[in-house]
């Protein structure tokens, strides 16, 4: 009986399966065909950028006995491939694969690459069902291990970037020069206040999942607990950041880059907390520098106050009169007051609109006509959002 | 130590310029085949009809359905009391290199299935495993499955460049109900939740909805926060999403509002307030001797059970709450201890995976 079956229909599925192959095998061996010894070796076939295991050494019978298409469990019983254990007591369970009869042997392929450096036990057992003698291999294979890779990857900046950010900021942006590892950042990155040392609990506790799609940029969320007034930890520890002190905040080379190589050298930005941010947006705040027709200038928008780089690049764009969005190159500069949009194609003299969308926020949360925390009064609802402002490029 | 200041051009440089246009769009991009499903990164699962299995794509801000097809797997999940061990193994590495996202119980075979990454660098590549009743784990060929997928609108998308550096949504929860899948998406640049209902077989997506509370931490005062688990509920008879927030405020609010018009105002109910410095991870719904319970587990304030008879009647808070929780009653169970991902196994039990100094562990247990 197989030892990887359990349930008792599928037991007896597989003990019907495992008893083909070993009557196929069997009379193979009583027709007196002569096997040859067993090899087991990594190699990377032609083509493929994935290793895989070939078993040479079998007879043209046992190939023929050996089926593809034979569930996984009956293959393990016939070659199981595990990663050695450290403990040798330990049994694990095969690598997940596929197994393929080829015109030399038996192949498998891992679901996963095999990793460089790492040893995996392979055990061949054509000789279970056969009542005359052994036929049994047990070897170990392993991919060099490669040399350690080199650091290469930097932090390129953070944004807000000023010398002064608002004490109740909700999040840095941390950019670095090449994609880094999914691992959690947060143990790579200590707030200093210069005035009283490491700022404890400063960011949110939850790790992962805050990267861009190619993992070079990096959201730090402040809690939003403690910057949130009237919440109790903001109550208990107060803000992470206080107006009028100045920080550090450090990166150490110990965050990972996405070959596992630390970073090239630490980084340090400086900053003071300034007074929390807590008005709204107001798109007719902004000043306009209009393009000239016929021209590809850029259109320029000043704001006030900064804006959230992220979503400032995505969340302000300009339509014609007849709603069509302007294609273009879109950039926001180091203070994240100056927002410009380079058109694609000439500007046509005539109306249009800069358009926001709801999601646009300063560094603080608050958004177009509605701060990031707003006294509920539902005696006075508040009014829609003003999301376009129009204006016009004259003919030159 | 080095410290490295940043020069104006920085922000001009090409990773940092984005091209966009103006108005915002719900356009669905579905796509499906009968194989070759290449999903760059797996999160929360959710089962929907029949063998059909929600996967989110978080990275890429997509939703597979894939088409499990009948398996000869046993029937059940045995317990695994070495997890993370076991499973690294299957996948031909160790468990410092596995990070499990979720699990998903197989309404019909109840075999456990677990979304997963093997690395976390440039190799990561993500895992479906089914564990069976014999304790087998097998690796599930995605490329191999009949599929649909749909792509989350990621607003602006009218110039194909915007996607240069898009948003990522990461995807909290999901659920289907009654034909749709309502999905909760956190963004890495937005605080706030987006809750979509997208429409099964995939044909669209609604707009979504980002719904405000009131946090009675928080005095007289509305802010938002992201969901990170939810399930749809009926309350006196109107389908609800009962959600739970960051930080961690249990808020109710009917389903309906998530197809309300671009820009409507939703206000959720807040039931409860079930602590700070905590997230949710997973919530079910069950019945025991004619009573509903939620049961909720978090990340550092173990596992609530909360009867729902009151929820109905909850007038919802909006006082300042000084003490650490508020609201409907709730029992924390201190039986299970360091539980992070559960998920219901029939009427009676729950599969859940606990976290030890040892490791993780998986077993089904009755429901409390």
């Amino acid at each position: 009986m197989l030892p990887l079956a359990h349930g008792r229909g599928r037991a007896f599925r597989l003990a019907c399966a495992a008893a083909l192959v070993a009557v196929a095998l069997f009379a193979a061996c009583r027709k007196g065909t002569t096997p040859g010894p067993l090899s087991a070796t990594l190699v990377t076939p032609a083509g493929e950028k994935r290793a895989v295991i070939d078993v040479l050494g079998l007879t043209d019978a046992e190939r023929a006995a050996l089926k593809d298409d034979a569930p996984d469990a009956v293959w393990e019983s016939l070659l199981k491939v595990s990663v050695q254990a450290a403990n040798p007591e330990a049994t694990p369970p095969a690598v997940a694969g596929r197994y393929s009869v080829t015109d030399k042997g038996v192949r498998f392929t891992p679901a996963f690459p095999f990793q460089p450096g790492r040893r995996y036990d392979v055990r061949v057992d054509l000789g279970r069902f056969r009542r005359d003698e052994p036929r049994t291999l047990t070897t170990t294979v392993a991919l060099p291990g490669g040399p350690t890779p080199a650091a290469e990857a930097r932090v390129m900046g953070i944004s807000p970037a000023g010398q002064t950010v608002p004490e109740n900021l909700l999040r840095f942006y941390v950019w670095f020069s090449a994609p880094m590892s999914r691992d959690a950042g947060l143990p790579h990155v200590t707030l200093i206040d210069e005035r009283t040392g490491v700022v404890a609990d400063a960011f949110l506790p939850v790790d992962g999942g805050f990267w861009n799609h190619d993992f070079t940029r990096y959201t730090l969320f402040f809690d939003p607990g403690r910057v949130k007034v009237g919440i109790l930890p903001n109550e208990k520890m107060g803000r992470p950041l206080v107006a009028g002190h100045r920080y550090r905040l450090a990166i150490a080379t110990t965050w990972r880059d996405a070959q596992g190589a630390p970073l090239v050298e630490p980084f340090e930005h400086r900053f003071t907390a300034g007074p929390a941010a807590t008005s709204p947006l107001d798109l007719d705040t902004w000043q306009i520098t209009l393009p000239a027709a016929g021209t590809r200038q850029p259109i320029v928008l000043r704001s006030p106050v900064p804006l959230d780089h992220a979503i400032a690049l995505r969340a302000v764009g300009v339509s014609s009169a007849g709603g069509d969005s302007i294609d273009g190159e879109v950039s926001l500069d180091v203070t994240d007051t100056r927002w410009q949009l380079v058109p694609t194609e000439p500007w046509k003299a005539g109306g249009y609109s800069i358009v926001a969308l709801e999601t646009l926020e300063d560094p603080a949360g608050n958004r177009i006509g509605r701060a990031f925390e707003t006294p509920i009064d539902d005696r006075r609802p508040p009014a829609a959002p003003r999301l376009t402002r129009a204006f016009r490029i004259t003919p030159g | 130590m080095r410290v490295r200041s940043l020069g104006a051009p920085f922000v001009t440089a090409s990773i940092l310029a984005a091209s966009l246009s103006g108005t915002p769009s719900a356009r669905a991009v579905v796509t499906g085949a009968d194989a070759g499903a290449k999903p760059s990164a797996l999160g929360v699962l959710a089962f929907g009809p029949g063998n059909v299995l929600f996967a989110a794509d978080p990275q890429a801000a997509a939703i597979y359905a894939f088409d499990l097809g009948s398996s000869s797997a046993a029937p059940g999940a045995a317990d695994v009391p070495d997890l993370d061990k076991k499973l690294a193994a299957v996948l031909g590495t160790d468990a410092a290199q596995v990070t499990i996202a979720d699990l998903a119980v197989h309404p019909a075979t109840r075999n456990v299935y677990l979304s997963a990454m093997r690395g976390s660098g440039a190799d990561a590549a993500p895992a479906l495993v089914r564990l069976d009743g014999s304790g087998r784990l097998d690796v599930i060929a995605l490329g191999s499955l009949k599929y649909t997928s749909v792509e989350l609108p990621n607003a602006p998308v009218a110039n194909p460049q915007a996607r240069r550096d898009p948003r990522t949504a990461s995807i909290t929860d999901m659920a289907f109900d009654n034909g749709q899948l309502i999905v909760a998406g956190l963004s890495n640049e937005e605080f706030a939740s987006k809750l979509r209902a997208v429409t099964y077989p995939f044909s669209k997506v609604d707009p979504g909805t980002s719904v405000e509370i009131f946090h009675g931490n928080h005095g007289a005062v509305e802010t938002r926060s992201p969901v990170y688990a939810f399930v749809p509920y009926s309350i006196g008879g109107t389908k609800q999403i009962v959600a739970g927030y960051l930080c961690t405020p249990l808020v109710t609010f009917p389903m309906s509002s998530l197809t309300a018009a671009p820009g409507a105002k939703v206000r959720g109910t807040t039931i409860a307030e079930l602590g700070s410095g905590n997230r949710p991870i997973d919530m079910i719904v069950y019945s025991r001797g004619g009573q509903d319970y939620l049961l909720m587990s978090n990340t550092s304030r173990g596992v609530m059970k909360i009867p729902t008879a009151s929820f109905g009647a909850a007038s919802g808070i909006t006082e300042k709450v000084t003490q650490t929780t508020a609201g409907v009653p709730f029992e924390t169970l201190a039986e299970l201890k360091g539980v992070e991902h559960l998920d219901r196994v029939g009427a009676d039990k729950v599969a859940v995976i606990a976290k030890a100094e040892t490791g993780l562990s998986l077993r089904t247990i009755a429901l409390p």
